[in-house]
């Protein structure tokens, strides 16, 4: 909403009330200032008088004027075609220096001296008010040639940006923002009644036929006018352009101009295009559903009340007889028809939709004061008027409960005092107790915390002294906040281990996700309104977002991109899951003095490695999860203990083609297996252990798992751990690789015998023996 | 005898030094081959010879023992030389990973609201209506129900378009008091320079038995938050408006870039809008079947905070995964 200082002044008076103390008031009370802006016009820029006007001797479109400038006449040659004799019009004097730093100098233009330059709007930094020069009028003040233009309060005016919230579609007006700041400043709110200059003896119902079928929904004002002349002023034309509101069509702008001023939606219709055989214009009004209010000429719909107007029924300037209409309809009954229904809504439904103004003459007499403001029209003295059956809500209003909203005491007259201003009516029932009634353009107040909301703005948030809430002691650590902590744990875990964190949006392109193999939202629950193609579904994996980054990574010239992200995935029937994913990319290190510039690539090892830096003890065994990712050699699932939390791997030769990059290593775990379960220490041994060492001949297909299986089946009490120390391949082994473990045997109950040691190593070695065919190298 | 004195100090080496020791104190050396003589020493003499002698093997002990510490300094004086490195070559080996700004700042906050014994709670992303909208007092056809706005799946159902819903959820699930925040990823159907589909907000709820929470209760607790996460700055609550609150307010801080002067950031009003907050709207507690309690609700946007505290230009590389941005933050 835009409103000028010089526009609200109609309303209120703000004498010594200067821009900052307004742009302060406005965001105190809830009218949030986007823009407070004083109109900056040009020095030497003033009102001149065309005297006299004539053909350019050797340009056809150039005028040659002699201008009253108040220091005498002068000769300025203008090319604007609407420059005519008689005309004030706004004129930069040489010396003056326009927007744009364009200097205003004596000049000869095709050989005729010119003395300055006639200017139009735009040329004095001012939105566009009309085509051609910029013609004044007594509208903006005394015309008086010489005077500077920023002399002029309603030229040189202050232009007000208002962001308002969506509840306040009485704010829509400046009479409304006026009424705002009333309450604010504590002044009185103007309203000028105003009756038409001329009136017409004919009556309306000579004309128009009025037809209403039972009650309607609306309030609806008719008055029949008689068009001598419509003219725009240019008050109302610079301030149209001021507030972005500005309409060439002389009668739109005057409907356009009285309806931001009073916030009554006004339209008009051309009764002669519209009167039926009889001569008489038939007008018929129609409830068709709740809220659909249609106004019909015989069988044409004129326009639906608070939606739209058909464009033939419109009146122009043109038109010699216009019927206007004044139109309410209550939001709440409006808005959810149209949801309903789908009606096409012209740029008027903004304001129906939160609410207009509902005092219809208010808003007429707004009308005829624009339209007699330089033209003429007769207007109808009797008037056709429908009203809709409305009750006004009263609001029960506790002293006591609204200080305990507010958390301070606001006294009963402050609070009397805002609600007068603001255009409640109060009846006292009890001490402390009375009834609200709310005003009817307030139909967002329906209980006292709404009363609250408003005496808090008024009094103002800042007036409010803040105060600690004694709270109610209670454990507060949830499920959650645990869940939080571990997550952090992992997070800042990952990072030590060289990780960057990464946060990608929860969706990703079907295709993507089809091609690699990952699930897809069944068609049944699938987003129907994606924000683009590649964000087309939600995401199954984070992998593939975490690929896209990598390779943005690599275009931005990152060799070594090691990213990690926990986030939501969803499954085909859409359960959201967590997920802990990472990726390495390229390089192992940085270039550095201890890898001489030529870090390592990444592998397997290494990537391995940085997940036990993460995730403590896990192990590995043959991976059996499938998609288009995994390197069906180098990859894995993730166990804790018996739980497969995950997989890993190498990067699919033909992914890292598609996604343009080297060596990278990617995992993809369940946050959940994550969690730690909790541990019970057990006792530790204080006798000395031993380690052995076996080197192992068996076949080169057979996994290290299973050998690990075998052995851990024996559930030998001395053998306290084993793990592989070596692997050696070669020809000479033929179909046989030699793998060397490494055990350490330990008793809890005393010192190991020679003897115990050899049984124990027996053991093992028969069981590998046995279980897989392995023989010692 | 004469010259044992002078291959002491003349030992240039510990190896040396060991000769030296074995010809003067060996089982043959010097020392021995005098008290040898001993026994040829008529008896009178005996003692002095005897006593004179062991001076001279004290003398020279000390002498070999003040050498030896000498040359043993020496000696790992020149190993640790041995291994000097030019140490400055190794600075910035370090190759820690980074977290995420945006979910930095959120680990900030949440800290200090879980100090003040807020518990942390969450929900799914995909809701429903009626958490997401009816049950927050957002009307039919409020404008923020657009399909402009939100993300709709085929069933009917949402992407969350604030953290708001777990609100709804908790107190459905808990009787009051409730002191709750709700840190989270929420979707708007909004992509340009300052909008993102998916962005992080986190939510905030008191509730208490009868009328005990007042706006100004909120004041107080926003007012030590933002201090707490800018410093020193100023604290404004100007009146809004949000569905789910009455009274409502949005709260802006004097901004950091210009001190308040007014700067290219702050639009030239010298105040950032980082808050929304308010009294909770009666409509939402009938909506989860409460009744007599009072509470406060208010909700900020971690992309914004993070962009501020950590004058971040751009919004969307905040989702890129760009090295070039988090590594900044090592």
């Amino acid at each position: 909403m835009i409103v000028t200082r010089s526009w609200l002044e109609e309303y209120i008076d703000l004498s010594g009330i200067d821009n900052d103390r307004l742009y302060e008031t406005f965001n105190s009370i809830g009218l949030e200032v986007d823009r407070l802006e004083p109109l900056e016009l040009p020095s030497k820029v003033v009102v001149g008088k065309v005297l006299e006007c004539s053909k350019h001797p050797d340009a056809d479109k150039l005028n040659v004027c002699r201008v009253d400038t108040g220091d005498g006449e002068r000769q300025i040659v203008c090319g604007a075609a609407n420059v005519r004799e008689a005309e004030y019009v706004a004129v930069a004097l040489p010396g003056a220096v326009l927007p744009g730093d364009f200097a205003i100098k004596p000049a000869k233009l095709r050989g005729v001296e010119s003395l300055g330059m006639i200017c139009s709007t735009e040329e004095l930094g001012l939105p566009h008010a009309g085509p051609g020069i910029w013609i004044l009028d007594e509208s903006l003040g005394e015309m008086v040639p010489g005077r500077e233009l920023a002399e002029y309060e309603k030229i040189a005016d202050t232009v007000i940006e208002l962001e308002l919230t969506a509840n306040r579609g009485d704010c829509l007006s400046v009479h409304g923002v006026a009424r705002d700041l009333s309450a604010a400043f504590e002044r009185p709110l103007h309203r000028r009644e105003t009756k038409p200059r001329l009136t017409s003896k004919r009556g309306i119902a000579r004309s128009v036929d009025l037809h209403s079928r039972g009650a309607v929904d609306a309030d609806l004002l008719y008055v029949l006018a008689e068009n001598e002349r419509i003219v725009a002023d240019a008050l109302i034309r610079l301030r149209l352009a001021l507030v972005d509101a500005y309409r060439e069509e002389a009668l739109e702008a005057l409907l356009a101009y009285a309806t931001h001023a009073t916030g009554v939606i006004l339209r008009a219709y051309d009764v002669e295009k519209l009167r039926g055989e009889e001569g008489h214009l038939p007008l018929q009004i129609e409830e068709r559903e709740k809220g659909y209010v249609e106004i019909r000429a015989g069988e044409t719909e004129l326009s639906i009340v608070g939606v739209r107007q058909n464009e033939e029924s419109r009146a122009t300037a043109e038109s010699r007889e216009i019927l206007f209409e004044a139109s309410y309809i209550d939001p709440e009954v409006l808005v959810p028809m149209v949801a309903r229904s789908g009606l096409q809504t012209d740029a008027l439904y903004y304001r129906s939709s939160r609410g207009s103004e509902p005092d219809l003459d208010f808003g007429m007499e707004a009308l005829f004061a624009a339209c007699d403001a330089k033209g003429e029209c007769r207007f109808s003295e009797a008037e056709l008027r429908i009203e809709a059956e409305r009750e006004r809500r009263s609001v029960p209003v506790d002293l006591k409960k609204l200080d305990a909203i507010i958390g301070q005491h606001i006294p009963a007259g402050k609070v009397y005092m805002i609600l007068e201003k603001l255009g409640f009516t109060m009846h006292k029932a009890a001490e402390g107790v009375f009834g609200a009634v709310v005003p009817p353009w307030r139909h967002d107040i329906f209980n006292l915390q709404d009363i609250a909301e408003e005496i808090l703005r008024i009094v103002g948030i800042n007036r409010i002294d803040a105060q600690p809430l004694q709270l109610t002691e209670r454990n507060r650590l949830t499920e959650t906040t645990r869940r939080y902590r571990f997550r952090r744990d992992l997070r800042q875990r990952a990072v030590a281990a060289g990780y960057f964190e990464a946060v990608t949006y929860a969706f990703a392109e079907k295709a993507t996700l089809e091609r690699y193999g990952f699930p897809l939202l069944d068609a049944s629950v699938e987003l129907v309104n994606p924000i683009v193609e590649e964000l087309n579904t939600l995401r199954s994996t984070l992998t593939v977002n975490l690929l896209e980054a990598a390779r943005r990574n690599l275009s931005y010239g990152k060799r070594r991109i090691p990213l990690f992200e926990i986030g939501s995935v969803f499954d085909r029937e859409r359960n959201e899951h967590e997920k802990f994913t990472l990726l390495w990319s390229g390089d192992a290190e940085e270039p550095s003095i201890v890898n001489h510039g030529k870090p390592p690539r990444i592998d397997f090892a290494r990537f391995v490695r940085t997940l036990g830096e993460i995730l403590g003890e896990f192990t590995l065994g043959p991976c059996r999860e499938t998609n288009g990712l995994i390197h069906p050699y180098q990859s894995a699932t993730l166990y804790f203990g018996d739980r497969p939390a995950g997989w890993l791997s190498k990067l699919h030769p033909e992914a890292a083609e598609a996604f343009g990059l080297e060596e990278s290593y990617l995992a993809e775990l369940d946050f959940e297996v994550l969690i730690p379960p909790h541990r019970n220490a057990e006792a530790i041994s204080n006798f000395q252990g031993t380690y052995k060492d076996l080197s192992l001949l068996v076949e080169k297909e057979l996994p290290y798992a299973r050998m690990a299986e075998i052995l851990e089946a024996q559930d030998l009490p001395l053998l306290q751990r084993f793990f592989p120390i070596d692997l050696y391949e070669d020809e000479s082994l033929g179909e046989r690789k030699s793998v060397t473990l490494r055990f350490f045997l330990q008793s809890s109950e005393g010192t190991l015998s020679e003897e115990a040691i050899e049984e124990t190593m027996e053991t093992i070695l028969s069981s590998l023996v046995e279980g897989c065919g392995a023989r010692l190298r | 005898m004469e010259n044992l004195e002078e291959k002491i100090a003349g030992a240039s080496s510990l190896e040396d030094l060991e000769k030296v020791r074995i010809e003067i104190f060996g089982k043959k050396g010097a020392l021995a081959a005098e008290f040898a003589k001993l026994k040829d020493v008529p008896g009178p003499e005996k003692k002095a010879f005897a006593e004179g002698l062991n001076r001279r093997k004290a003398q020279l002990q000390a002498l070999f023992d003040a050498r030896k510490e000498t040359l043993a300094a020496e000696a790992l004086e020149r190993t640790m030389r041995s291994e000097a490195l030019d140490v400055s070559l190794y600075s910035g080996l370090g190759e820690k990973g980074a977290l995420h700004p945006v979910r930095e700042t959120m680990d900030r906050i949440i800290d200090y609201f879980v100090a003040l014994n807020f518990a942390v709670e969450s929900g799914p992303m995909v809701e429903d209506d009626f958490h997401n909208f009816e049950a927050l007092n957002l009307p039919k056809h409020h404008p923020a129900r657009d399909m402009q706005d939100t993300f709709y799946f085929a069933d009917g159902t949402l992407l969350r378009t604030h953290t708001s819903p777990v609100q709804i959820r908790t107190m459905l699930r808990q009787k009051p008091p409730i002191r709750m925040i709700a840190p989270g990823a929420v979707f708007r159907r909004d992509y340009d320079l300052t909008h993102t589909p998916m962005f992080h907000q986190v939510e905030g709820l008191v509730v208490e038995e009868g009328d005990k929470v007042s706006f100004a209760n909120l004041k107080w607790i926003l007012t030590d938050f933002l201090h707490e996460m800018f410093g020193e700055v100023e604290v404004r609550f100007r009146p809004s408006f949000f569905p789910f609150t009455e009274p409502s307010a949005e709260v802006d801080i004097s901004c950091i870039f210009c001190g308040g002067e007014g700067c290219r950031v702050c639009s030239r009003t010298g105040w950032l809008e980082v808050l929304g907050c308010g009294v909770v709207d009666p409509n939402v507690f009938k909506a989860v079947g409460y009744e007599g309690v009072s509470g406060y609700a208010f909700g900020l946007g971690v992309e914004r905070f993070a962009m501020l505290l950590h004058r971040i230009p751009d919004l969307r590389s905040l989702f890129e995964g760009d090295i070039r941005l988090l590594e900044q933050f090592r």
